[in-house]
């Protein structure tokens, strides 16, 4: 069945049918009408849907339900990840399982308030204290929204951690053809493999949570090996799944000189500007990158393998260049397509760049 | 070990400073939770942040140790998820003034938890700074010649929000935990602000003298209920409300879940909600102010479209600030500017023939 619909419905979907049974949220543009969906959606599942005061109180809101049990789920764009971010360490420290969808507008601050950007990528890596890494992917349609967020939630269960799922303006609120009985469902198998245990909150088994450093007992400790334990913790249950973590499409071309590396709303224009450069005889591959956090590197060093140039385009002034100038700076040269003037970069401002 | 005892009495004593209020309420909150006969599994205590939040460990339940002012956040998720548990928060005055517009929302939802003040009107943790509930003429860190501020009164703030009980107390009322076993079974939000001694810093800086120190919780009031209602527990009333609700079965027309949509109701909205609150302590009481009579019809119809401005409040400013900003225009990327053809919604066939298949991703197939 063909609807006709966009990014905002397909997360809702995805989330409902991901079992989360938890959201609350704060009214802010461009994903209002995601949290409208799931005071519609959750209710019908027995679930909890929230309005909150703001949006330190909708994260609080979701990681209390979520160490009581429930698959939960938040929404917001950039000035409430902002305000989001002093519970994103604690659900860090804590380790509650949470999907964070933060789509994108023009910021900063109010910013244009209407209108897309891609500038939130490494305050979405960098966006609380500590810098312990962080799980992000970026789906470019809304098919992918739903497929992402289910993945966005196995992730967050079993890593026990919060995952983010990083939409723009435009891939939320446009409208689109998707086919519902064609999406694609990923299976749970291989993540719930090694899922890392979790007592909720309220059963039998007594549960301490802190957002101090810690023991293993979940008792706050100023031990110097205790807590570096937590973090080498922190950090290896997501570095150590780095390869596991890594989602991306390659579309290699035999002896191409030039390499696209894009994400999100703006593959889409990459996708169609390396179609045309092939036409016109230039020799490019494209490596799409949808898990954005923790940077798949091994893929990206390895597309990048024998090209001179790689391009980024991104609506932000050069944020995962930075990584791509990181992995692969040495070998090629790394040139960005950037812009921030709230409009999409189109796939002939792309095409200029391969040229 | 007490059979009894909801404290961890292993770990004692307390880790707080010799005369601090601390220690004398947290063993009035165990005997609380003896008298309303709880369940240490079904019992979770969230602290805040500051000296109180050293608390949880010395209990024998779920425990959560939060951000600075967010418990009530936390806590209101945990009784969402789960409202057969009882929740308590333990803050200070400290967070109790970051986290404010929690309190206030909490308590007009009615949500199901506890919320114990340890009000000692300044910040111990940190060193005496002054804080919301610091009575004026206070010397502290931050008010070195005199606190310019008058102190929130947190009861008659709430009051008029009407939670199911709000109290008034010090750390050595003797009816201290008859008071909280109140709280715990008002099946509402609760609070009790306890007015209690700082002994590191604000005691050495503003009661030297013994009659000082004595009349101090009689001059914030005597111990008192300030405020009762018997509103529905919001976690509870949710369910009731939603669940099961035909009319949200009817929201959503199968197969298109739009998010934009309002409900269509065929029960009138309530108007009596909307009140006049005089202000006064404690004053929840009040004439019900009405809405205007809606138009026939639609009952969800904006008000200002009846009458073509906007309610009363807003008399001043005449309707019409020009066309108000619209959602999101829904249109496909190829309207939008030229050079930007529509994008391949089902593409990939040929992007498929390229792709290493060393770099296909395990279960997933995105390229369809």
């Amino acid at each position: 069945m063909v609807d006709f619909l966009d990014g905002n419905d397909l997360v809702v979907r995805g989330a409902v049918d991901a079992g989360c049974r938890f959201f609350a949220g704060y009214p802010i543009t461009p994903v209002s009408s995601l949290m409208n969906g799931m005071v519609e959606a959750l209710p019908r599942v027995e679930g909890i849907a929230m309005e909150a005061e703001d949006e330190i109180a909708a994260i609080g809101f979701c990681i209390g339900a979520s160490l009581a049990g429930m698959k939960a789920m938040t929404a917001t764009s950039g000035p409430g990840l902002s305000l989001f971010s002093e519970n994103i360490g604690l659900a860090v420290m804590v380790e509650a399982p949470l999907v964070i969808v933060v789509s994108q507008r023009q910021g900063p601050a109010t910013g244009s308030a209407t209108r897309t950007a891609q500038g939130d990528i490494q305050f979405i890596r960098w966006g609380t204290s500590g810098g312990m890494p962080v799980v992000a992917l970026c789906p470019t349609t809304p098919a992918e929204c739903y497929t992402l967020t289910l993945e966005a939630f196995h992730w967050a269960e079993a890593l026990r951690a919060p995952v983010f799922l990083v939409m723009d303006r435009e891939l939320s609120l446009t409208r689109e053809r998707v086919d519902l009985a064609a999406l694609n469902r990923p299976t749970i198998r291989e993540v719930g493999r090694r899922a890392l245990p979790f007592s909720p909150i309220g059963r039998e088994t007594i549960t301490r949570c802190t957002t101090s450093t810690h023991n293993e007992e979940g008792l706050l400790t100023t031990d110097p090996a205790a807590i570096q334990r937590l973090i080498d913790h922190f950090v290896a249950k997501i570095e150590d799944r780095r390869e596991e973590l890594t989602r991306i499409v390659f579309d290699r071309q035999e002896g191409a000189e030039t390499l696209v590396v894009s994400y999100g709303i703006t593959a889409r224009s990459a996708r169609e500007a390396v179609a045309a450069a092939r036409k016109e005889g230039n020799r490019v591959s494209h490596l799409l990158v949808y898990s954005l956090w923790p940077v798949p590197e091994t893929a990206i060093r390895e597309a990048a393998r024998g090209v001179r140039r790689v391009v980024v385009p991104e609506m932000n002034m050069g944020q995962y260049r930075l990584e791509i100038e990181r992995i692969v700076g040495r070998e090629a040269e790394v040139a960005g397509v950037n812009k921030m003037d709230t409009t999409l970069i189109s796939p002939v401002e792309i095409m200029e760049a391969l040229k | 070990m007490d059979p009894g005892s909801f404290l961890n009495l292993d770990a004692l004593p307390f880790p707080f400073c010799p005369g601090c209020g601390h220690g004398f309420i947290l063993p009035r909150i165990d005997e609380a939770l003896q008298l309303v006969e709880a369940d240490p599994a079904k019992v979770v205590i969230v602290t805040d942040i500051g000296c109180v939040g050293l608390s949880d460990p010395y209990f024998r339940v779920h425990t959560l140790h939060g951000l600075h002012g967010r418990a009530v956040t936390y806590a209101t998720g945990i009784k969402l998820a789960r409202p057969d548990l009882h929740v308590l928060v333990l803050m200070g005055d400290g967070g109790m003034g970051i986290g404010g517009t929690h309190l206030l929302s909490a308590a007009r939802r009615n949500i199901g938890i506890t919320v114990l003040v340890f009000n000692n009107a300044n910040f111990g943790m940190t060193g005496g700074q002054h804080s919301v509930t610091t009575p004026e003429e206070a010397r502290t860190a931050t008010t070195p010649l005199g606190n310019l501020e008058t102190p929130l009164d947190i009861c008659a703030t709430l009051a008029p929000a009407r939670p199911n009980f709000l109290a008034r107390t010090h750390a050595y009322d003797p009816g201290l935990p008859r008071l909280i076993a109140d709280g715990l079974s008002c099946n509402g939000f609760a609070l009790l602000d306890i007015q209690e001694y700082c002994t590191a810093y604000f005691v050495c800086r503003n009661l030297s003298e013994s009659e000082g120190l004595i009349s101090l919780p009689a001059s914030e009031g005597a111990v008192e209920v300030v405020h009762r209602d018997a509103r529905p527990e919001f976690s509870r009333a949710y369910r009731a409300r939603y669940h099961g609700a035909p009319e949200m079965e009817a929201a959503i027309v199968s197969g298109s879940a739009k998010g934009n949509r309002p409900v269509a109701s065929t029960t009138p909205v309530s108007t009596s909600h909307f009140r006049n609150h005089p202000g006064r302590r404690g004053g929840a009481e009040g004439p019900v102010r009405r809405l205007p009579p809606r138009p026939g019809g639609d009952p969800l119809l904006p008000l200002r479209h009846a009458e073509g401005r906007l309610p009363d409040h807003h008399h001043d400013r005449p309707f019409g600030f020009g066309d108000p900003p619209q959602p999101g225009p829904h249109r496909l990327h190829g309207d939008r500017r030229a050079g930007y053809p529509d994008p391949p919604l089902r593409r990939g066939a040929e992007a498929g023939e390229a792709t290493d298949p060393d770099h296909a991703f395990g279960f997933l197939d995105l390229r369809r």
